[in-house]
């Protein structure tokens, strides 16, 4: 559960635990929004290429990449353990 | 490519990378760096695309239209408000035949540092006549060529003084001869290093001395107060000072001064490191410079004929401008602290002027996306290699191509062979036509003038 | 029908930009007008106070320079046709004095110096106001430090230090000036500004000059409590003849066009020194307000060309005391104007084009909206 995740459909997150705040871009707001719904992970390239219009590889390398970034800034981090949401 | 629909039927949204970008005390506005995108899909109409495709990149893009224009907008400046004005085009702040020649045909003269330097004026037609030869480092057999040919001695020092009037001696004749000077405008950096002082009497002192001496006739007075220079007044002084110098010797020596050279300095529009706002908006216009020294000139109190020649050195103001580099994406990456850095085939070792400008940055193509902050590096491994260190710029992928500009002065003379070899140049011609003027090297540009001895050959 | 006017300095922080101040002072006399708030940070408090701006719209910083600067401000006409710009920073100025003409192409009025008034303003330029007649304390404009020890024959000690946009220093010997010099050419640059130390006691001048020598209005103030940035933080309005006139002259000696605020010492020799001119409303103006002599709004006035009569001088006695004060705020205006760039307290008028729409997102992910709780 990201439950300390609020994300609204402009792009703006807000961090309930640290009181921080971000903006994502379209698709990140599309695939964090899928994560916190509860999507898996590992569907993630496959809803981003249904949705949007990007080429399989293209798609797996730059979540590769944002996903890695979500944890490295601690926003995948839960409220209340160090457990992470990895890919 | 990736964006292009792969199947028409499904219409997907179009894409951009997913990013998340965090919030930072003071930089969460959005319109903090830039209001609007920016994209430079052209050069003097030329799809940046189509010269990539022709040329490779990296690729430096002069634009004639625009060496031509900016000089006659110099020209004119100072043409509409003094009678007697001759521009000299700067040789070192861009060594190419092509550019050097388009000055040429518009009129300018030459100004060269060196004996190299002025070779390569002599190459391209022009006479002895016209060219200034200036510099603090002069080889006698260089002068004396240049003394033949009737080039325009600009002394720098004491002992240059000597030299010049020995060889003036053995010829036979009265050589004419400018001198360096240097003075206090007001303005930091002080330029002290070149010529003689004006404010402790070494200038009227050596004006005094050289004609004593009978061999040399003082043509002019010359001074550069310094570069990049955003103040039209430190001129005005300098020029108030020069002009006072030049009576005074027409009153110690009986001799008028023909002319009177502000050297250049002259800024262009890029921007420098630490500058508030963009370069174009703090660059004083050309007519306020041309205001501020053909002002002090026409009242220095000249006799309405020995008026001076004026004479300009300019570089940087009349090439910057026409002058592009464009570049290629070669990789974008996440540093530790989570700033983004896009990589580009251009380095330093091309775009040597990236350590005191902030070149502007403009994506040949914006496929939108949300911008973002990014460093840009060039391709060396080497840690100096940062082209831009900061720059909002629309996501990017390998391949896309990049624009820097004004990017026309200094680069192409203070480039090198490090790491990389240099690129090709090209020059958009008035009527849009592109030729390569100079091709991009092989190794044995680099190679060709080592010598292996014979111990080390296999 | 109803005038909108665009007001920028909303960093109504502990160290005022003067947004708030001259919007406060506009309502009172246009209580029908609509204010639109121009910020330059998502953080500036003013763009969330009740009743203080109908619509906020972010700039982006000035240092993007003029291009950038006019076009946001174009996009924000369209969607809140502007009918006036006031502007009350300092680093903005140059920008709006140079867009004037371009501004009034578009609809939109200024009342703003021309350009090298505003330059003349400049600390390095001050002591050229002597020519023009203002009273001003003997100063020298150093660029080298090698001229340091001429300070004890032009000006003795002490004397103050000044840089080229902001700082100033009592030095006592050349020593202490050799210090700040170098201090202050690191941070602001050459040159540096080394001012006649006169003693005395410092007022400040709120004016509008309409451009042709005349005085529209003042409001004088001594500060009784400062900041320690030394920004007032209350005071009270004086009323002296003598400083009437100075200031009076001042303006015509300047034919100032707009706002701005005038330091004057007057020395403990009787005589007043003008030691400094701020080409805008200081953030204190509300005080002209209250004292019966609404200078902002007489600048909007002149702004739209109507015809202003001088105001006599402003009574003494009236008093001013600054407070800070926690703002609750909901967390979708902070997102407004973080994301969009805007923030609407009013319908944005007809025909103009609505507010961008936020971007789209792909549907078949579920959308909900911002929640207003989170979990504890």
């Amino acid at each position: 559960m990201l439950d300390h995740l609020a994300l609204s459909e402009s792009g703006f997150l807000f961090d309930a635990r640290t009181g921080l705040t971000y903006t994502l871009s379209r698709t990140g707001t599309f695939l964090l929004r899928s994560l916190i719904d509860g999507a898996d992970a590992e569907t993630l390239p496959e809803r981003l290429v249904a949705s949007y219009d990007v080429e399989p590889l293209v798609a797996r390398r730059d979540i590769e990449q944002f996903l890695f970034r979500l944890s490295d800034i601690g926003v995948l981090r839960k409220d209340d353990s160090d457990e992470e949401v990895t890919a | 490519m990736s964006r292009l629909p792969k199947d028409p039927v499904v219409t997907r949204l179009p894409y951009e990378p997913p990013t998340i970008i965090a919030h930072k005390n003071g930089l969460a506005n959005k319109f903090g760096g830039q209001s609007a995108r920016r994209s430079l899909p052209r050069i003097e109409g030329v799809p940046v695309a189509e010269l990539v495709e022709r040329f490779g990149s990296p690729l430096f893009v002069f634009s004639e239209h625009t060496l031509r224009r900016t000089y006659r907008e110099v020209h004119r400046a100072f043409s509409l408000r003094y009678p007697k004005v001759q521009l000299a085009w700067s040789y070192k702040t861009n060594y190419l035949d092509a550019v050097c020649r388009v000055f040429h045909d518009e009129g300018a003269w030459a100004e060269v540092v060196s004996e190299v330097e002025y070779d390569m004026a002599r190459r391209n037609g022009v006479p002895g006549s016209q060219i200034l030869f200036n510099g603090p480092y002069k080889p006698e057999p260089a002068l004396r060529v240049a003394i033949e040919e009737g080039a325009h001695i600009h002394i720098d020092h004491h002992d240059e003084l000597y030299t010049v009037e020995k060889i003036a001696k053995e010829l036979g004749r009265k050589l004419p001869v400018t001198l360096r000077i240097n003075m206090d405008t007001g303005i930091q950096p002080r330029w002290d290093r070149f010529g003689f002082n004006f404010d402790n009497g070494e200038a009227l002192t050596a004006i005094r001395r050289l004609h004593t001496g009978g061999h040399l006739v003082l043509e002019g007075l010359h001074a550069h107060i310094g570069t990049f220079m955003l103040d039209p007044q430190a001129y005005a002084r300098g020029t108030a000072k020069l002009a006072e110098l030049a009576l005074a010797a027409k009153r110690d020596t009986g001799v008028a001064v023909k002319t009177i050279d502000l050297g250049g300095g002259l800024p262009s529009r890029a921007t420098l490191h630490g500058q508030y706002g963009p370069g174009a908006d703090s660059k004083p216009p050309v007519d306020d410079y041309a205001e501020a020294i053909t002002g002090a000139l026409l009242a220095a109190g000249f006799p309405q004929d020995e008026l001076p020649t004026l004479l300009l050195e300019s570089g940087r103001a009349l090439v910057d401008e026409a002058g592009f580099m464009i570049a290629s994406v070669v990789a974008n990456k996440r540093l530790a602290n989570g700033t983004r850095a896009v990589i580009v085939d251009a380095g330093v070792n091309v775009l040597f002027t990236s350590f005191w400008y902030r070149h502007d940055v403009l994506p040949a193509e914006d496929h939108g996306g949300m911008l973002e902050e990014a460093v840009v590096y060039g391709p060396l491994c080497m840690n100096i290699d940062v082209v831009r260190p900061s720059v909002l710029l629309p996501p990017l992928e390998a391949g896309d191509a990049v624009v820097f500009r004004p990017v026309g002065a200094y680069n192409v003379t203070q480039s090198m062979q490090f790491i990389r070899l240099r690129p090709a140049i090209v020059m958009i011609g008035e009527n849009k036509q592109v030729d390569l003027i100079r091709r991009s090297e092989h190794l044995d540009d680099l190679k060709g003038p080592e010598l292996l001895p014979e111990r080390l050959r296999p | 029908m109803s005038l909108t006017i665009a007001v920028t300095g909303m960093n109504a922080t502990d160290n005022p930009g003067p947004g708030v101040a001259v919007i406060r002072a506009i309502r009172d006399a246009c209580p029908d007008c609509t204010i639109v708030g121009l910020a330059y940070e998502t953080l500036d408090p003013g763009n969330y106070m009740p009743g203080v701006a109908d619509h906020a719209y972010l700039l982006p910083y000035p240092s993007v320079g003029v291009a950038a600067l006019s076009e946001r401000l174009l996009a924000i006409h369209a969607l809140t046709p502007i009918d006036v710009l006031i502007p009350t920073l300092d680093a903005e100025l140059p920008i709006w004095v140079r867009l004037q003409d371009f501004l009034a192409d578009r609809g939109i009025a200024t009342f703003l110096p021309d350009a090298d008034t505003l330059a003349l303003r400049n600390k390095d330029r001050l002591h050229e106001l002597a020519d023009l007649g203002v009273s001003v304390p003997d100063s020298v404009v150093l660029t080298d430090p090698t001229n340091i020890p001429k300070i004890a024959d032009e000006l003795g000690y002490p004397c103050v230090v000044k840089g080229r946009f902001y700082d100033a220093y009592v030095a006592q010997t050349a020593h202490d000036v050799a210090h700040w010099f170098h201090k202050l050419a690191n941070a602001w640059g050459l040159p540096v500004i080394i001012q006649k130390f006169v003693p005395g006691t410092e007022f400040d001048v709120v004016c509008v000059g309409d451009g042709e020598g005349g005085l529209i209005g003042s409001v004088a103030m001594r500060k009784m409590q400062l900041t320690d940035k030394g920004k007032a933080w209350g005071g009270v309005t004086v009323r002296d003849r003598k400083l009437d006139a100075f200031v009076r002259d001042t303006i015509a000696a300047l034919s100032w066009r707009g706002p701005c605020e005038l330091e004057v010492m007057r020395g403990d020799d009787g005589g007043l020194y003008l030691i400094e001119i701020n080409p805008r409303f200081p953030a204190w103006v509300y005080l002209s307000a209250g004292a019966g002599r609404n200078l902002p709004w007489a600048a909007v006035e002149l702004a739209l060309g109507r015809p202003v009569a001088p105001m006599p001088p402003a009574p003494a006695g009236v008093m001013f005391l600054r407070h800070s004060l926690d703002q609750i705020l909901p967390l979708s205006d902070f997102e407004a104007l973080t994301v969009r760039g805007e923030i609407h307290r009013a319908p944005v008028p007809e025909p103009a084009a609505a507010p961008s729409p936020p971007a789209p997102v792909a549907t078949t992910a579920t959308l909900t909206t911002f929640p207003t709780e989170f979990p504890a």
